[in-house]
């Protein structure tokens, strides 16, 4: 186990390159003039000489080749300096140190309320399969899942702020102000998931060894704690992992509607101002997160099911399998 | 049995607790959209404004050095020699009176008995550090150079350009023409050297980016004292969050109410909409001079049929109920005057528009849409800010489809590529928009002077001297008339420009509030004079 762990680590570090060479491949492939456009925001509608063009193309480093530029970054990178933003003139570094508090808070606080909505009432419904509580819990799921992000933020808005003025409409400067924000993400991520825990126990519940487990007498509460539960987990495990990479992404259109301004709101507004530093810091940030977090999700794998074992392939390479 | 009654007593349970939830949503959704149980705004705290403010537009303008835009704004923490007033005269601010002294020199007499918020006098000594310092090659481009600003007097300073720049008063009421305390950078204020100090009614206290500004009074200030205590800004980009916010009552007022949200909030009851004069304009741009396949608006006759068929009014009523006005010019006829009335325009009339189009050989085909010599009269519209102008380009492509022009709709994928498409001239309509502030009376994105990054589009060698005397005009009567041709030119006899829209900027506001004036540009708005009734 602890081989494998540091295989898989070792292998992080070429991803992750490859990331960051990806990043800036694309950004570099971005129509548009760079130098052109820093200049509009300072000439407005006067056209640029080629001097004002160059000078600016020296002061950003684009007037080197794109290896040198790379290598350039990448060296300033690993020393958490990730360049300056062209817009704003803050550090790429300072811009997402301001915005990561925000998206985490928000993140966290959705995560645990997708998992305890959805976890619970998946193995719920699939317990009560057919019955009122699980045809009423699939509906409203589907409708959670449905229902656009915006519409259900301005909803949750029109209740309990401006009708009930239980919470702040806006904002991050408090906890009551992420309480209508995570919702509005939990009840989306947290359809998905209670639908497929009710799946994967439903699928488990017809198995053999719950059968046996029956016929044994086992009490219910222990076929389903002990005997059920682990093994339908791996698929909401990887859901779950899944759904943690894309809330630390940020989720721009609930920043949006509650004012909140964290990592999504950042990289949005980075891609309309097209600004380079930022959306490479961005994107390697969010690519870093979800390979740390494929990571934790196959380390976890082993642990949670002991029927997965390490295995020795005829190369010598490690990996995992379904024994 | 014990089971049955068990169960029973469950689904009974359940039931009851469905119930009280489809009643609570109920009871709390009545009356949730139309006018009734919207809390109504508190009493406003004395000690604090609260102000609902778009986005915040903090930038470097250029590189490592700060604009003032978003504390110049939000909070007239720092001051201009002149302000653009509601009505867009200029008034005087830091400057009490200004004089153009031919060939290029602005003389300003400066206000005394003024202090910046760290205590340093306001004078002479202390504009010329900001004109020859941070102004010089800055986003407003007054031609100022290093040497351009002298102290004549502890209160008097000349100003001297070369060329001449009769747009300077203009340009000088810009908030990113602010003075600052000598020694001092609008940063961040994270130390004493970058903290915005200015002058004006309010000093800065905190900023947190993307979040949030809150200033705080100027006890010291010269003018009219502020009523509140603090005013805090908070950025809220969302137009729909803002209006839920005033609802909620977490602020007291806001910038930009959409304007499908207008009748909403005014029927509410607690709360007041309030329109300025003419904000920005939304026009179309014409490519005259393109190349193929962008080459059909060189032929005048098409042109003159496009403003024909343009049915300004309806795009207004439509698109702006209450919120606009129809306009035949790109400028505020406030800033033109008397030379307002230069500016004729082409009224709607579609009957004309075909009939010209039939004179220039265009003749309607099978499927309704134009050909001449086997080509078709297929425009490509590019447009510039969907979400304001929505549905504007559908209603243009509908309009003109009536006198047989066929339109392609095409949304680029942000500004920076509107602008690019539109300075390499691909496309054939712009659907554009300005900003009136008075500052740019003569904006280079809205006159198309040669060396503009649309200069390609320029009526010709008369209308670019037209242009650069406009720059020595020794008086406001002068300019306005020069002002006045140049949109003759582009309007009537060129067929560039069709403008459609002058429309309003609508702040929503509590009831509660007093003393607002409401400004055209958003960046000259000011709080201070804001007070709670009674």
């Amino acid at each position: 186990m602890r081989a494998y762990a540091l295989r898989r680590l070792a292998y992080l570090l070429p991803l992750w390159l490859g990331l960051t060479v990806f990043s800036f491949v694309l950004g570099k492939m971005a129509p548009g003039d760079l130098a052109r456009d820093v200049l509009r925001r300072q000439l407005g509608s006067v056209e640029p000489t080629a001097e004002q063009l160059s000078a600016v193309r020296h002061e950003l480093g684009v007037d080197r080749s794109p290896f040198i530029q790379y290598v350039s970054w990448l060296g300033r990178a690993v020393r958490g300096d990730l360049g300056t933003s062209f817009f704003s003139g803050r550090s790429v570094t300072d811009s997402m140190r301001d915005a990561l508090p925000v998206t985490v808070k928000l993140s966290t606080m959705a995560f645990a309320m997708t998992l305890v909505l959805g976890v619970p009432f998946g193995i719920l419904t699939a317990l009560h399969r057919g019955r009122a509580i699980d045809r009423g819990l699939r509906i409203l799921s589907l409708a959670g899942a449905s229902m656009p992000s915006y519409w259900k933020g301005y909803l949750l808005i029109i209740v309990f702020a401006v009708n009930l003025g239980w919470l702040p409409s806006s904002g991050a400067d408090s906890f009551s102000s992420y309480l209508l924000p995570s919702v509005t993400l939990a009840l989306g991520s947290a359809s998905v998931l209670l639908r497929l825990t009710r799946a994967s126990v439903l699928e488990v519940l017809t198995e053999d060894h719950i059968l046996a487990a029956r016929a044994r007498g086992l009490r219910r509460s222990r076929i389903v704690t002990r005997h059920t539960l682990r093994a339908a987990l791996n698929p909401v495990v990887t859901a779950a992992g899944l759904l943690i990479g894309s809330l630390l992404g940020g989720a721009v259109i609930t920043e949006s509607v509650f004012s909140m301004p964290g990592i999504g709101k950042l990289v949005v507004d980075a891609a309309n101002n097209r600004d380079s530093p930022v959306i490479q810091g961005c994107v390697v940030y969010l690519g870093t997160i979800v390979l740390l977090v494929n990571l934790g999700i196959d380390l976890l794998y082993v642990s949670l099911d002991p029927r997965i074992r390490l295995v020795e392939s005829k190369e010598g390479a490690l990996g995992v399998a379904a024994v | 049995m014990d089971d049955a009654i068990r169960a029973t007593g469950r689904r009974n349970r359940v039931r009851s607790a469905v119930l009280v939830v489809l009643f609570l949503l109920a009871s709390s959704c009545a009356d949730g959209g139309n006018g009734g149980n919207a809390k109504p705004a508190t009493a406003p705290d004395t000690r604090l404004l609260r102000v609902g403010a778009p986005v915040d537009t903090f930038t470097v303008d250029p590189p490592n050095r700060a604009t003032v835009t978003t504390f110049g704004a939000h909070g007239s923490v720092l001051e201009t020699l002149l302000i653009a007033g509601p009505d867009l005269s200029l008034r005087p601010l830091l400057a009490t009176g200004w004089q153009f002294v031919p060939p290029a020199t602005w003389r300003f007499e400066l206000r005394q008995g003024v202090t910046f918020h760290n205590g340093a006098p306001f004078n002479a000594e202390a504009v010329v550090a900001t004109l020859n310092g941070r102004l010089v090659g800055g986003s407003v481009r007054a031609n100022l150079t290093p040497t351009s600003a002298k102290a004549t007097g502890p209160f008097t300073v000349e100003v001297t350009t070369n060329p001449p720049n009769s747009r300077m008063i203009y340009q000088f009421a810009h908030p990113n023409t602010g003075i600052v305390a000598p020694g001092t950078n609008p940063g961040i204020g994270t130390s004493p050297e970058n903290t915005p100090t200015g002058t004006g009614p309010y000093r800065f206290a905190s900023y947190t980016p993307k979040s949030e500004l809150r200033v705080r009074r100027n006890d010291g200030y010269w003018g009219t004292k502020p009523a509140y205590e603090e005013v805090l800004f908070r950025f809220m980009p969302d137009g729909t969050s803002r209006v839920l916010a005033l609802k909620a009552g977490d602020v007291d007022a806001i910038y930009d109410v959409p304007r499908e949200q207008v009748a909403n909030l005014e029927k509410e009851g607690s709360f007041e909409i309030v329109k300025s004069k003419t904000g920005a304009v939304q026009f179309l741009t014409l490519n005259m001079k393109g190349n193929p396949p962008y080459d059909l608006l060189r032929d005048a006759d098409i042109r003159k049929a496009i403003a024909q068929g343009v049915n300004s009014d309806a795009i207004v009523r439509s698109v702006w109920p209450g919120g606009a006005e129809v306009s035949r010019t790109v400028l505020p006829p406030a800033l033109l005057g008397n030379a307002a009335s230069m500016i004729k325009g082409y009224a709607f009339n579609p009957a004309a528009a075909r009939a010209q189009l039939d004179q220039a050989g265009w003749s309607v085909g099978s499927d309704g849409v134009r050909t001449k010599g086997g080509r078709r009269l297929s425009l490509t519209m590019q447009v510039y800010l969907p979400d304001e102008q929505r549905p504007l380009p559908e209603l243009v492509k509908d309009q003109l489809a009536q006198i047989g022009i066929a339109v392609d709709i095409k949304v680029p994928a942000d500004t920076s590529t509107f602008f690019d498409l539109a300075a390499k001239g691909e496309g054939d309509i712009f659907s554009d928009a300005a900003s009136t502030g008075v500052e740019h009376p003569l904006g280079p994105g809205t006159f198309f002077p040669t060396g503009s990054s649309r200069g390609f589009l320029s009526p010709g060698a008369e209308y670019d001297k037209l242009y650069v005397d406009a720059f020595s005009a020794t008086n406001e009567e002068e300019f306005r008339r020069i002002a006045g041709q140049l949109m003759h030119i582009l309007v009537d006899e060129a067929v560039l420009l069709v403008p459609i829209a002058g429309v309003f900027r609508i702040y929503g506001l509590s009831d509660k509030l007093e003393g607002f004036e409401p400004y055209t540009f958003i960046y000259s708005q000011r709080w201070h004079t804001v007070a709670p009734k009674g």
